[in-house]
């Protein structure tokens, strides 16, 4: 740390700072990203036999509001985009396009082996993995994953939200 | 019209009956499991992340890079890239898994002729990278010591593991791969 006669601070090579500009920023990063994670509303797409394991996950013995995640029917409402089974290359424009109706700021998790990477599937007609064409942020490997691991991905999910800075006003 | 439908029409019963289901679950337990805080147990012979047995008398791995977990994945998601060691042993250099391919059907553990893998009860690990499911012979060996080392891993082979033979390397006439280390001995000898 080297202070100069303006206040600068450099906290790494080529990286200097203002002490406390930052406190605002990071105070309100807080608030939203508690908000954020703490509400996080999936799109209900299930497209294979990982849906089932999905419901259970919001059924009353695993019951997923407990988290704040309540499953929604419209991508204009939903924060999170879950591909719950084997993407066909059929499908696959039609799941962008849910993605892209989705608003600002969204997530994808990939549940199960063949949303992961096309897993036993690979065939003509399969997508190998869904992030061929969506950008996956959390992996839930499985086949189907169980009902707490979908939990596990979303708690990790939430520590990803958590640690997000910056992501809201429009300068972001 | 009977005396019985009158008094269950006027009175209102089958929704004072449906109210006291209601009270009833209302004071009864929840069922809900509070999972982060109360996990719970896998079922003994659940189907979760591989391991690769360690041998206690060796500290290395059991396997003998035979590929017949390789051979009979569905998924074709196990790689194994062998080689000889000095005595003329084949051995796997290499045993990679990729898990996000797999589908945990445990046909591998039913394939392996010396039980060298295993199939753990962990199965919370998802992950921001496909970069973390990618199974190296170090973590799975890793995956032996933390999740099947001790009694847990022997009584897992005696419970869901049925070898063809009792001690498969031991019978008669068992063809055993020697390779050009043994040939070079015995053409010196």
């Amino acid at each position: 740390m080297v202070l100069d006669n303006t206040g600068v601070v450099e906290i790494e090579e080529g990286i200097k700072v203002v002490p406390g500009a930052n406190s605002i920023i990071t105070t309100i990063d807080k608030v939203v990203n508690w908000s954020r994670l703490s509400s996080i509303w999936p799109m209900t797409f299930g497209l294979a036999c990982c849906a089932i394991e999905m419901m259970t996950a919001g059924s009353a013995h695993y019951d997923l509001d407990r988290f704040g995640i309540i499953f929604r029917g419209s991508p204009r409402q939903s924060d999170v985009l879950i591909i719950a089974g084997t993407v066909t290359k059929k499908m696959a424009p039609v799941l962008r396009r849910v993605y892209d109706q989705m608003p600002e700021p969204r997530y994808v998790m990939a549940m199960g082996s063949c949303a992961c990477s096309g897993g036993v599937f690979n065939t003509y007609s399969t997508v190998q993995g869904g992030d061929a064409f969506l950008p996956v942020d959390v992996y839930v490997p499985g086949c189907p994953p169980r009902p707490e691991a979908l939990m596990d991905g979303f708690l990790r999910l939430q520590d990803k939200i958590r640690k997000e800075y910056f992501r809201w006003s429009r300068f972001r | 019209m009977t005396f019985k439908y009158l008094v269950k029409t006027v009175f209102l019963t089958e929704i004072l009956k449906a109210m006291a289901l209601t009270f009833k679950a209302f004071i009864s337990k929840p069922v809900t499991r509070q999972y982060p805080e109360e996990p719970r147990e896998a079922m003994p012979g659940f189907r979760g992340m591989h391991a690769l047995v360690r041998d206690s008398s060796t500290g290395r791995e059991k396997c003998i890079a035979c590929g017949l977990c390789g051979a009979i994945c569905p998924a074709r998601c196990i790689h194994i890239y062998s080689d000889e060691d000095e005595d003329g042993r084949k051995f796997a250099k290499r045993y990679e898994l990729d898990l996000l391919r797999c589908i945990y059907c445990s046909l591998c553990v039913e394939a392996c002729p010396v039980g060298a893998i295993a199939m753990t009860e962990h199965y919370e690990y998802s992950d921001y990278s496909r970069d973390a499911f990618y199974m190296t012979k170090e973590k799975l060996l890793a995956n032996w010591d933390k999740y099947m080392s001790g009694k847990k891993g022997q009584e897992y082979f005696k419970k869901f593991y049925h070898p063809l033979a009792d001690d498969f390397a031991e019978y008669e006439g068992q063809a055993l791969f020697r390779g050009k280390a043994a040939e070079r001995t015995r053409d010196a000898a």
